[in-house]
């Protein structure tokens, strides 16, 4: 007995000796960050070498994605090294999954590529005071600025800095499965009421007009508030806009949705696949659920299941009653390009990203594997080309249709899990509307200090 | 095994690890404990708090408590089935059947699967409460459809399931324990006329011990820092039954960008696998046979 | 006085064939119960490989809504389109990245652990136990937290986006599980064999290489197979630690066309990668298996 516990003794004892040790020599990793812009030149510096007379540049450039957008990114590198055979660029690219993670350990350790492709929320994470990227505002001749107009830069604005630069807009739209519609002889709705009317046509067991995951509900419930109050859940500052009786009008919302059999419950939904997400899961792909609440910029995964079934998935109108407030649309960048604050080449870089968004060779070559460029010349090269289908369809209803905005602060994740706790404890019962409103608005407002703390 | 005197000799053979210690593992672990006194959201630098995240952590988050009950249910239910499981097939796959190599492989390659993109959507359709496998196998019995992933019990339990299929690297060391336990100790016993369950009980497992407590300790640690499980299959929910303490560390660290309470969580959740490790080291005296200190334990 | 001895002996004799034709029978059914549990086991363990080999002929809607083996069609398309990758490399780059970080991974694992393991299991020295309990520790803390710190420090020693960060740690026996694994296989081995050895005129290290570690074949082999399989399916560090394309190794390759946040994926291609990439494991494990049955007749210490 006394052996263990001397055991553990010596332990912690070892472990706060050599804690002490390291305190001395480096302050931590904050520390770290700073002796890595020394090193930073060191690389590029071996790479200058190669070069004798034009000075030879590598930039790093990294994104995520799936196969078409690598295949067309690198496309578009190659032509813009063709173009500038002193400029190299070295494309770091990955899926989705770890990406976040691989960014924010890049950004503290000081070895963030020179070129990002980051998500829009990510700027109030890494980016609270608009420091964190280089502000784009210095490079606006080198980048074409004159192509996004000010709504757009807007969105990417921190402080009056300029963090990154929108490549497409995304917003959320209701999009249905016609075949089934068909089936039941349903009209696709156009107002809210009409989703219930809807609702008792699909007379079938285990058939609803429309899906929502409990993010999705909640969206769906902000816009339904809005359109009644003129009021953003958040501002652009994260300030909390929703009074709890706003927040207990959209939960109603949902509980009557489920009610009335308008979206499966939580806990079938649950019951059907975990956490598999909707266009994965055969009550979507055969129809069953018909209709889904999604970002534009990911129609794509849900359509292409029902199209290899022989289905149809079309757009659907937004419910917006004639005397609302605001029409409630929910938009927000769908991606965003930055530079790192520590380049070594900011106008090569922003000559790089001025080709890929409004260079007629460079945004042929993209294409619409980032979505519908917002970029005006970049549309416009595109749009002759010939463009359509749900995604540009649905965006183009969304940016003619521009409501109050959703603030970056909204998808914050310490936020969205809270949305998502909320919501389910009410779809599974756990708390009642009042309950879960009373929930959700003090426990958003806890969060919310907490992330604008400092 | 009184007094023994000391023998520098075997420092010489652990210095690999010495120096892999002091060089690569030493400084992260320094380095999380440190940030666990800190607020620190990885992009600034951390800013020094005393004990507010352990305070926080003990007085007022329900998450914290939610997920180390959940991991706490969790590895009651895993732990000592995946154990006895590995063990039996394990003694199953010891004999020297024609065509073991092949069912050895076979009963491995759910372990080599991994993580394996395929296992969630694999999942589904052994558990989805409409149509699923398992409903239809327990409706033939009489038994009435349970909705697996949207309750909180059963849906623990899916993850368990899926770890002690996986549990191929257990039987291994298992299996690879069983090859050194000496053939005429069998013989002898059989001569003996002792039954096949006397000698599993009398000769096998004592000879077990060690690996068994190996085993024992192994999983208990890897089970109280499951990660993938939830992550793949339930990502946490429903209602949070499945938001296991790893999975609310990681989302504290990387997703609320809270590494400096993402490490105080690690340090206790360091601290209570380490009162379960120390108690079954303790318990090890007697229940483990050594044979390099002959016959009964230390 | 010879006959009754005689007819003793044949009465023991009869009794014990008799006993033998009893066993063998015994033995027979026992197999046979046997080979029943073991196809029924192996059934239920392979039907997701089986699923998976049919799943990488079938489109996405098939995959997500039958749970049956055999596709409508066979087409190896999803191959070798999964093959060529949407990136600039195929496949065999990767594979080779992977086989550059797992062939010294594994090599050093096998080594440096069986070292420590010795040192631990076989000798007394000042703070062992404190030593141990440091040991362990070490599996204790969750990977997460120390992935930042861990990467500075790769930066420190400049060895960022180099698939030694990936292997060098082994060499230095990083992972306490092994250690700890061989420990316990090392206690599992009597001490009298050590001491005859000495007896014999054999130094600690001749020991270690001559009378143990043939003896722990089995867990070596063990220690082997779990670092390839794990390293193999290890994402994250990878993921981090390498930042160019060209240095990827499978597991990160497998996840490059899945893009959770717009876009679709053929599924078929990445699972008939997945195969691809689950056979050299496989390979291994099969061929591994040999060592496990030799254990038998090898490892038998004689009184």
């Amino acid at each position: 007995m006394k052996k263990r516990i001397s055991l553990l003794l010596v332990c912690i004892l070892i472990m706060t000796a050599f804690l002490t040790a390291c305190g001395g020599d480096s302050e931590g990793p904050a520390g770290t960050g700073e002796d890595d812009q020394v090193e930073e030149p060191d690389e590029k510096q071996a790479d200058e070498d190669d070069g004798a007379d034009k000075e030879e540049i590598t930039l790093r450039f990294s994104w995520w994605g799936g196969d078409e957008r690598h295949e067309a990114t690198i496309e578009a590198i190659e032509k813009y090294e063709e173009l500038h055979d002193n400029v190299n660029i070295k494309a770091e690219y990955s899926g989705w999954d770890g990406h976040q993670e691989k960014i924010t350990t890049q950004l503290s350790g000081g070895t963030a590529p020179d070129i990002m492709q980051i998500n829009w929320n990510w700027l109030t994470i890494f980016s609270k005071d608009g420091e964190g990227f280089y502000d784009l505002n210095e490079l606006s001749s080198e980048l074409g600025l004159e192509n996004f107009s000010d709504d757009i830069l807007d969105f990417a604005t921190v402080n009056g800095k300029l963090n990154g630069i929108p490549i497409s807009l995304t917003g959320r739209c209701l999009y249905y499965n016609k075949t089934t519609y068909d089936k039941f002889g349903a009209e696709l709705p156009k107002t809210w009421d009409d989703l219930y009317t809807v609702a008792e046509k699909f007379d079938e067991e285990g058939y609803y007009p429309l899906d929502l995951d409990s993010y999705s509900a909640w969206i769906l419930a902000i816009v339904y508030v809005e359109q009644q109050t003129g009021k953003p859940f958040l501002d652009d500052a994260g300030n909390l806009q929703f009074t709890e009786d706003d927040i207990k009008m959209g939960l109603q919302l949902y509980q009557d949705f489920m009610d009335k059999g308008v979206i499966p419950g939580a806990k079938e939904r649950a019951g059907e696949g975990g956490d598999i997400p909707l266009h994965e899961l055969p009550n979507w792909i055969e129809g069953k659920y018909a209709g889904v609440f999604e970002w534009t910029s990911s129609v794509g995964k849900y359509a292409q299941p029902l199209e290899e079934k022989d289905q149809e998935l079309v757009l659907g109108e937004l419910p917006l009653p004639s005397d609302a407030k605001s029409n409630g649309w929910v938009v927000k960048p769908s991606m965003l390009f930055a530079i790192n604050k520590d380049t070594e080449y900011p106008e090569v870089a922003a000559d790089v990203l001025n080709f890929l968004l409004n260079e007629p060779e460079g945004v042929k070559a993209l294409g619409t594997t980032r979505g519908v460029p917002v970029s005006e010349s970049g549309l416009k090269v595109l749009e002759d080309e010939g463009l359509e289908g749900l995604e540009y369809e649905g965006t183009k209803l969304v940016l003619d249709n521009m409501g109050l905005g959703f603030g970056p602060y909204f998808e914050h994740t310490l936020l969205k899990d809270i949305y998502q706790d909320t919501i389910d404890k009410l779809g599974f019962g756990e708390l009642d509307v009042d309950a879960a409103a009373e929930h959700m608005y003090e426990s958003v407002s806890e969060a919310l200090e907490e992330i604008l703390e400092e | 095994m009184n007094k023994k005197r000391s023998d520098y000799r075997g420092l010489l053979y652990i210095t690999p690890w010495l120096i892999g210690f002091l060089v690569f593992t030493l400084y992260p672990f320094v380095a999380s404990f440190v940030l666990s006194f800190t607020k620190y959201d990885i992009l600034n630098p951390p800013k020094f708090v005393g004990l507010r995240n352990y305070v926080k952590m003990f007085t007022k988050d329900q998450d914290f408590k939610n997920s180390l009950l959940v991991t706490f249910k969790y590895v009651v239910m895993t732990v000592p089935l995946k154990l006895i499981f590995a063990l039996l097939i394990a003694f199953i796959l010891n004999f020297n059947l024609k065509g073991i190599n092949f069912f050895r492989t076979a009963y491995y390659i759910p372990s080599i699967l991994g993580g394996n993109v395929a296992i969630a959507v694999l999942w589904r359709f052994l558990f989805s409460a409409s149509g699923g496998l398992v409903n239809q196998v327990i409706g033939l019995f009489g038994a009435g459809p349970v909705n697996w992933f949207g309750t909180p019990g059963p849906a623990l339990f899916t993850l368990t399931i899926l770890r002690i299929w996986q549990f191929g690297s257990a039987m291994v060391i298992f299996l690879a324990a069983l090859q050194d336990i000496p053939q005429d100790l069998y013989d002898a016993a059989a001569v003996d006329g002792a039954n096949k369950f006397t000698v599993f009980r009398k000769i096998t497992v004592p000879l077990l011990t060690p690996v068994i407590f190996f085993n024992f300790v192994m999983q208990l640690i890897q089970a109280f820092q499951e990660f993938n499980a939830p992550y793949l299959i339930t990502g946490g929910g429903p209602l949070k039954a499945t938001y296991l303490l790893p999975v609310y560390i990681y989302d504290q660290s990387f997703q609320y960008y809270n590494m400096g309470y993402g490490s105080a969580l690690s340090w206790v959740l360091f601290v209570i696998i380490m009162i379960f490790t120390l108690l079954i080291f303790k318990s090890s005296d007697y229940w483990v046979f050594y044979s390099d200190v002959g016959e009964g334990g230390k | 006085m010879a006959e009754t001895v005689d007819m003793e002996r044949m009465a023991l004799e009869t009794k014990a064939r008799e006993q033998h034709a009893k066993l063998r029978r015994k033995h027979r059914v026992n197999a046979g119960i046997r080979y029943t549990i073991l196809v029924i086991g192996a059934i239920i363990m392979l039907y997701p490989m089986l699923w998976l080999i049919g799943a990488s002929f079938k489109t996405n809607s098939e995959i997500f809504t039958s749970i049956g083996i055999i596709p409508k069609r066979f087409d190896f398309t999803p191959y070798i389109k999964g093959w060529k990758t949407g990136t600039e490399y195929t496949f065999g780059t990767y594979f080779t990245n992977s086989f550059k970080i797992l062939i010294p991974k594994v090599i050093f694992t096998v080594i440096s652990c069986s070292l420590t393991a010795y040192g631990f299991a076989r000798f007394d020295f000042p703070f062992k136990k404190q030593i141990f309990g440091l040991l362990i520790s070490t599996l204790l803390l969750p990977q997460v937290v120390l992935r930042i710190p861990t990467y500075l420090l790769w930066k420190k020693f400049k060895l960022l986006d180099t698939h030694a960060s990936l292997f060098l740690g082994s060499a230095f026996a990083v992972d306490g599980f092994f250690v700890f694994m061989l420990i316990q296989f090392f206690r599992g081995i009597p001490k009298e064999l050590d001491e005859s050895a000495i007896v014999d005129g054999c130094n600690s290290f001749e020991i270690f290489i001559w009378i143990l570690l043939p003896l722990m074949k089995p867990a070596l082999v063990s220690v082997a197979l779990f670092q390839f399989m794990w390293t193999m399916n290890d994402f994250m560090g990878p993921l981090i630690y390498i930042s160019s394309v060209e240095k990827y190794p499978v597991s990160i390759a497998l996840k490059m066309c899945i893009d959770a946040t717009s876009g679709t994926f053929e599924w078929n291609q990445v699972i008939a990668m997945s195969i691809i990439a689950l056979l050299p494991s496989i390979i291994l494990f099969f061929s591994a298996q040999k060592y496990f049955i030799e254990g038998i007749t090898t490892t038998g210490i004689k009184g």
